[in-house]
C-alpha cells in the first residue's frame, strides 16, 4: 500500500527518460529563438482593472490595457465549476440503505 | 531592467517537463494529480510571460480561466481517487486494471 511518497527502487524510470527528452528538446528550441524586445505594460497602467474589465465587457476607463473579452468564457466557466461541484458531492456521497430495507431486515 | 522572455519560458518549460515526469512514473493517484496541477501551472506561467511580450492583457485573463478549470477537475478528480480507494482499498493507479462485468 502506498502510504507516503517515497522513490521505489523496483521500477524502472524508463518513460522518465521521455520528460527528460522533451525538457531538452523544448529547451533548445526556446532559447536559440529569437525574440521581439519585450512591449511590455505603461508605466501608470491599471492591470488588475483591465483583467476586471476584460472579464465582464466594460470598455473605457483611464489607463487600461487592451485584450478580448471574457464574458462569454466567464459565463461558461461559472456552469462548469458548479457541474464540477456536483459531481464531487456526487462521488463523495455514501450510500446509505433506506429505511424500507432496514425495516424489512429487522423484520425478517 | 526586464527579464528576457526565454528565461520565463525554460522555468514553464522546466515545470511541465517535471510534471510529466510524475504523470510518467508515479504510482500514488494523488501524487498523479499534483503532476497534472504542475503541467497546468507551467501553461499558466507560459500564458503570464507573453501577456508581458505583446503589451495584451488576454494571456493574464485566460490564465484566470486556467486556475479554475484546474481546480473543477481537482474536485472530480478527488471525488473518483475516493470511490477508488473504496472499492480497492489502495490509491495505486496499477491495482484496477479491468473493467466489472
Amino acid at each position: 500500500m502506498t502510504t507516503s511518497p517515497e522513490l521505489l527502487e523496483d521500477r524502472n524510470f524508463l518513460p522518465g527518460l521521455a520528460a527528460v527528452a522533451f525538457f531538452v528538446v523544448i529547451g533548445v528550441t526556446m532559447v536559440a529563438a529569437s525574440y521581439e524586445p519585450a512591449v511590455g505594460f505603461e508605466a501608470g497602467a491599471h492591470i488588475t482593472g483591465s483583467i476586471g474589465r476584460a472579464l465582464v465587457n466594460i470598455s473605457g476607463g483611464e489607463a487600461t490595457i487592451p485584450g478580448a473579452e471574457f464574458l462569454s468564457v466567464f459565463f461558461t466557466i461559472s456552469l462548469v465549476l458548479v457541474a464540477a461541484l456536483i459531481a464531487a458531492v456526487m462521488l463523495a456521497r455514501r450510500e446509505r440503505e433506506s429505511v424500507l430495507e432496514r425495516k424489512r431486515g429487522g423484520e425478517d | 531592467m526586464v527579464v528576457p522572455v526565454q528565461y520565463y519560458l525554460l522555468l514553464s518549460a522546466a515545470v511541465f517537463s517535471i510534471g510529466l515526469f510524475g504523470i510518467l512514473t508515479r504510482r500514488n493517484a494523488l501524487l498523479f494529480l499534483m503532476s497534472v496541477e504542475l503541467m497546468l501551472n507551467a501553461a499558466n506561467i507560459n500564458l503570464v510571460a507573453f501577456s508581458h511580450q505583446w503589451g495584451n492583457i488576454t494571456g493574464q485573463t485566460f490564465s484566470l480561466f486556467v486556475v479554475g478549470l484546474a481546480a473543477a477537475e481537482v474536485a472530480v478528480g478527488i471525488g473518483i481517487i475516493l470511490v477508488l480507494f473504496r472499492n480497492f482499498n489502495d490509491v495505486d493507479v496499477t491495482k484496477p486494471t479491468t473493467l466489472r462485468w
